[in-house]
């Protein structure tokens, strides 16, 4: 059995992480509250959004319109992925979730540029050497509309120039309090099949009229739309990120109180034996004194 | 006829900004304003950043707000405006709009890419459209 010293360090050091998981599990739940606010207040605009453009394109007649290109017929396509990873690890499988599934996504094609938000998704491409396209620094910390457009204006240059064929995202949905889902996303370009949105039989359907111009329209509302949808992907990531962490520091509080709870009754047992063992030994000391004596 | 209304609902990246029955709204364009009243074609426009205002059911009095860019969908006399940003002209502080005007002028005059600008064109617009909806 171990000494009582022994014992009594391990206790003390695991108390001191309890107080860092503590601590840590008080700042994301504060985090959180205030994530959940701004998603709250973003979720209609992104949902509204997105009903918004399915039915717009539902409505439309087929626009030539790069936004709408299909560039399928390219021998090689490539494919552009926003990752949306944290800046910070102890998030239980935050992280590793995301880059997962933007590994099995980059497999799917021959060419890819990864735009890298975060700095764990950095670390991790950059040390199995995949090549990081740009990174963007302090986004997933604080979401804001201007980060938010400062990514969509570099993918979409890409994307007008011809460099990428196909954006996707991969971020997290916070599905629930306890469950987040890792989603990849296709931003560009958008296909009318890619809004299933289901018009019973005999409806007519309104015929909208745009103004000024079809063309122009799209060419307005898609840049908006890829914003609106960056920006609730990073609310979204931020929020399923701090539920993460404040559950991973939950469970270490939790796991840190049972061991020191084990560790208490083994100190407990191992002073009593050291207790017992010295009794007996100056016991036996007295008797043999004792004896002596006697003699 | 002037009395007609139908619902309008602003949202906002950031919010909802308002829902309800209005007379009219008056929403700045890319080459002028528009106007909608009730029973509107069915029709989407473009909206770009400047001075929004409507006028809700039952007051004369017009309520403004700056708007940043987006689009306004008209179906059966329904009216949906989703925008980037969308505040009362007493939440805007002038001096960071101000600031952020004289930010975007120097990088205009600066050597930059196209993307960039696009960016500080737009972000010029955006500044300015806050300061002169606070100038009154």
């Amino acid at each position: 059995m171990a000494s009582t010293k022994e014992i009594k360090d391990r206790m003390r050091s695991i108390q001191d992480t309890l107080k860092i998981t503590n601590a840590m599990y008080m700042i994301s739940s504060s985090k959180l509250k205030r994530a959940k606010k701004a998603l709250a207040a973003t979720e209609p605009y992104f949902f509204k959004l997105q009903s918004e453009v399915g039915r717009i394109l539902r409505h439309v007649p087929d626009l030539k319109n790069i936004y709408f290109e299909n560039r399928d017929e390219k021998e090689h396509i490539t494919r552009g992925f926003i990752v949306i990873t944290g800046d910070k690890g102890m998030a239980g499988a935050y992280n590793h979730n995301v880059l997962k599934c933007a590994e099995e996504k980059m497999k799917e094609v021959d060419n890819y540029k990864l735009y890298v938000l975060g700095e764990l998704g950095r670390h991790y491409f950059e040390k199995h050497g995949i090549h990081i396209e740009e990174q963007f620094h302090y986004a997933v910390q604080k979401p804001t509309l201007n980060r938010a457009r400062k990514i969509m204006e570099s993918v979409i240059q890409e994307y007008i120039d011809g460099n990428l064929d196909e954006i996707y995202i991969v971020f997290t949905k916070m599905e629930n309090a306890v469950t987040e889902e890792v989603q990849c996303e296709k931003l560009l370009p958008l296909h009318k099949s890619d809004y299933h949105i289901k018009v019973p039989a005999g409806t007519i359907l309104e015929n909208f009229k745009f103004q000024p111009s079809p063309e122009e329209v799209m060419d307005r509302l898609v840049p908006d739309y890829l914003v609106g949808f960056i920006y609730g992907a990073l609310v979204e990531s931020f929020s399923s990120e701090q539920n993460a962490r404040m559950l991973a520091m939950q469970s270490a509080s939790d796991s840190a109180k049972s061991m020191l709870a084990d560790l208490d009754i083994q100190y407990n047992r191992a002073r009593q034996a050291a207790i017992t063992q010295e009794i007996t030994e100056v016991s036996a000391g007295a008797k043999a004194q004792k004896r002596k004596k006697r003699r | 006829m002037a009395d007609e209304t139908f619902y309008l609902r602003i949202i906002a990246a950031t919010g909802k900004f308002f829902s309800g029955k209005v007379r009219s709204v008056i929403i700045p364009q890319c080459d002028g304003e528009k106007e909608v009243l009730a029973h509107h074609e069915d029709m989407v426009i473009a909206v770009d950043d400047g001075e929004l205002r409507f006028q809700e059911a039952g007051s004369s009095e017009w309520r403004r707000a700056v708007c940043g860019r987006g689009f306004i969908e008209i179906t059966h006399n329904r009216a949906t405006i989703l925008v980037e940003t969308c505040e009362r002209p007493e939440d805007i502080d002038r001096v960071r709009a101000q600031a952020a005007k004289e930010r975007a002028e120097e990088q205009l005059r600066q050597k930059q890419s196209i993307q960039e600008y696009y960016h500080s064109s737009a972000a010029l617009s955006r500044a300015m459209a806050r300061l002169k909806a606070t100038r009154r």
